[in-house]
């Protein structure tokens, strides 16, 4: 059954994009929750990190984060550009996978060393929260990637502009919010 | 657009995309979530008027019962019971059909948004036969109870001794649910901005289809602390990472926050979709429009902000500074005013109408009667923390909130059922049956819950097993009003099986339906076939009035379909 677009109301945003917003909304509220349990519990400490353990490699993740950041940048740069004559031109979108890519295998990177080093859990709040809000953010990198890769074979595939704008928006718009919670989460608990 | 044929039992139960099939898929699961925790209900009622007596169909319950009853009597009643049947049961049924639309704009997330309701009940069914039995922290999990192995003597051998224990499965569960939910509410949220059909603007909309979508998106805005702390929860219990172990620097009183960040809200989620249906209940069977839509919009409105900042009154005991709970008590009591407003609105609908006594508008005056008269005002009370530090853990609290979610959800589904049933089956309920169900829920609910107030503000505590270890407690009339309580539970408990069978027995028997609108309703859902077909309306419909355009001057009849011009 093919729905007549003419027989609703006008829609003020295509259907899936209303749904990511949405899908975001309860991710902020999500990292907001699990932001403000660290804060709190940061509050209550004398000396925070704790002494006596390792220390997070505060230079290779920030040199991380300007590479996410860059990747954030390109895919604004693609849905900007993104018309009916240049659909065929999605090299930035591909860049914008392989940067994100880079970053979740530095931090992967990062989390063998840091075990290695013996920052264990069970030894504290600060490693707990730790492993526990970087692991879910880099969770949600890991579903960005593969939406990401979803989304760019399509764009490949199909000749339809409508869709592909729809597409690349829906995946693009949840990029942006797990790009732009890392800064967040790099001051917090990296920075401070 | 009519494609409708007949499908066979998997395709309707597990398959199908139809909004109608999955509601109907929704409330046949939450029917048995229901009945157990109706029956633990019973169990741990007849254990507190008789503490040594052999439970029929139960045996003797031992304290360690006690916990695990009166804790999943509370999980399932407010999880799957109150935020199923009004978010995805109603929802389901009533959002595409009165915004005159085929479908959800998912259909297929709507599917496995079901599958995943239905992964959380067997994951919640599971946890009550793990090998250290039922989980007993409590329905809202405080640590350190819902953590450690408090309780069992024997501690945690290994990875699968933590993981298979009733803790860490009723936590998935919540959170299978949640995510069901979800989905769910993303689902309603986009087909009611996307799908309503061409006339239908935001303002003319029903007052389901509102409070609905509020109530959906209240939700989404509220879980996700409680998503993050019972992430952290599970942490706590199967890595022993520790966030909520006050010896490792942790805080208990953590979780409590995210808990009630959600948890309070999640009232007025559970409170708003009954608002919505009593809204078109009242007005359709007292012939009048409803009185002040954008007032009563504005107030929800208000209300749903007013909500996320009141939830530290659950933790007046829980050692807040005093100076927090001042101001969280005067929020309380502040988010009572929208409420009022709300319910003037609906006196106001009632007051000089043409009266229809039908049983939905039944159901309707008296969820408003005990929602408003007593679960409201006892609110009002324990919001101020100096009377709120002394009523707490003792079963006023237990009166109150069964005075707020009685009425709202049991009242307010059962106003909904007696209302919509006709439309989705073609069939009518028996009336006699459905009058004698009616007075007796009416009567033997308060029969239950009113001695717990009296109960309570004598010293009954909350969530002890055992209360024989204090004499006060057995002192005349005390031992009478919990035999009340108890036996009139019981007939209450016993009185829902009238309407079970009333429901299946006039669902497969019952009388067909004289007309398609038989209420003489405005709204969409009852101007196409009864039961609608696949994809609802024969056309689309294009809306021409608001929904509550009753008793017009200029008409003979005295109502008018929103899509007749």
């Amino acid at each position: 059954m093919t729905i007549d677009k003419k027989e609703f109301q006008k829609a003020p945003l295509s259907s899936s994009i209303i749904g990511i917003i949405m899908v975001i909304v309860v991710e902020m509220m999500f990292f907001g929750g699990l932001i403000s349990a660290f804060v709190l519990a940061q509050a209550g400490q004398v000396d925070w990190p704790p002494a006596n353990q390792p220390r997070l490699p505060f230079w290779l993740t920030f040199g991380n984060m300007l590479i996410l950041l860059f990747s954030a940048f390109t895919l604004y740069k693609f849905l900007k550009n993104l018309k009916e004559e240049n659909k065929d031109k999605n090299t930035l979108f591909l860049l914008t996978i392989v940067l994100g890519s880079i970053f979740f295998m530095i931090q992967g990177y990062e989390w063998v060393r840091i075990l290695l080093f013996g920052l264990k859990t069970g030894r504290g709040l600060f490693t707990s929260f730790f492993y526990t809000i970087i692991g879910l953010h880099g969770f949600h990198v890991f579903i960005g990637l593969i939406l990401l890769s979803f989304v760019y074979n399509v764009i490949r595939k199909s000749d339809d502009i409508h869709k592909i704008k729809n597409y690349a928006w829906t995946a693009g718009l949840f990029w942006f919010f797990v790009v732009l919670l890392w800064p967040v989460l790099y001051y917090l608990i990296y920075w401070v | 657009m009519n494609t409708h044929k007949k499908h066979g039992f998997w395709h309707r139960f597990f398959f199908s995309l139809d909004h109608k099939d999955i509601g109907f898929q929704y409330m046949l699961t939450i029917f048995l979530m229901v009945s157990i925790g109706g029956f633990f209900a019973y169990v741990f009622r007849m254990h507190l008027a008789y503490p040594d007596m052999k439970v029929p169909l139960f045996g003797l319950v031992t304290n360690k019962d006690y916990n695990m009853l009166i804790t999943n009597h509370g999980l399932i009643m407010m999880m799957w019971l109150a935020l199923g049947m009004l978010l995805a049961v109603a929802g389901n049924f009533l959002i595409p059909i009165m915004i005159g639309t085929d479908d959800m704009a998912f259909p297929k997330l709507n599917k496995i948004s079901y599958w995943f309701f239905l992964i959380s009940v067997i994951l919640m069914i599971a946890s009550f036969f793990m090998k250290r039995g039922g989980f007993g922290g409590g329905w809202t999990m405080y640590p350190p109870l819902s953590v450690g192995d408090f309780g069992y003597n024997t501690p945690y051998k290994s990875f699968a001794d933590r993981f298979f224990t009733a803790n860490t499965f009723v936590l998935l569960a919540i959170t299978f649910e949640f995510i069901s939910l979800l989905m769910g509410g993303i689902n309603f949220f986009v087909t009611t901005l996307n799908k309503r059909a061409k006339g239908m603007t935001l303002t003319r909309m029903p007052m389901t289809v509102w409070m609905i979508n509020i109530a959906s998106v209240l939700f989404m805005f509220s879980v996700g602390p409680l998503i993050a702390g019972a992430f952290m929860l599970l942490l706590d219990i199967n890595v022993g990472t520790g966030f909520y172990d006050a010896y490792r620097g942790g805080d208990p009183l953590l979780w409590e926050h995210l808990f009630w960040f959600f948890g309070h809200p999640e009232v007025y989620v559970i409170l708003l979709p009954p608002l919505g249906f009593l809204a078109d209940i009242i007005s359709n069977n007292s012939r009048k429009p409803l009185y002040g839509y954008r007032f009563i919009l504005n107030l929800t409105l208000i209300a749903a902000i007013l909500s996320m900042m009141v939830w530290a009154h659950h933790q007046f005991v829980s050692g807040i500074d005093p100076r927090a709970a001042t101001i969280f008590s005067i929020f309380t009591i502040i988010i009572s005013l929208p409420f009022a407003g709300i319910i003037l609105a609906y006196i106001a609908t009632i007051w000089k109408g043409n009266l229809r006594l039908s049983l939905p508008m039944k159901w309707a005056l008296g969820s408003v009667t005990l929602f408003t008269l007593i679960g409201g005002f006892t609110g009002l009370y324990l919001g101020a923390a100096v009377f709120d530090i002394y009523a707490h853990n003792t079963s006023f609290v237990v009166a109150h909130f069964h005075y707020t979610l009685f009425p709202t959800v049991i009242f307010g589904s059962y106003a909904a059922f007696y209302y919509w049933f006709n439309k989705f089956t073609g069939k009518e309920l028996n009336k006699f049956w459905g009058n004698v169900h009616f007075w007796l829920t009416f009567i033997f609910f308060n029969g239950f819950a009113f001695p717990l107030f009296l109960l309570g503000l004598a010293g009954q505590q909350r969530r002890i097993a055992d209360y024989r270890q204090f004499e006060f407690l057995m002192q005349d009339p005390l031992p009478l009003y919990r035999k009340i309580a108890t036996i009139s539970a019981v007939i209450l408990i016993l009185s829902q099986f009238i309407f079970i069978i009333n429901f299946f027995w006039s669902m497969k028997k019952g009388k067909k339906v004289s007309s398609e609108n038989p209420w003489q309703s405005n709204t969409l859902e009852w101007q196409t076939s009864s039961p609608p077909p696949h994809g609802n309306f024969e056309t689309y419909p294009v809306v021409y009035h608001g929904p509550y355009e009753y008793n017009h001057p200029d008409r003979e009849k005295d109502f008018l379909p929103q899509n007749e011009k």
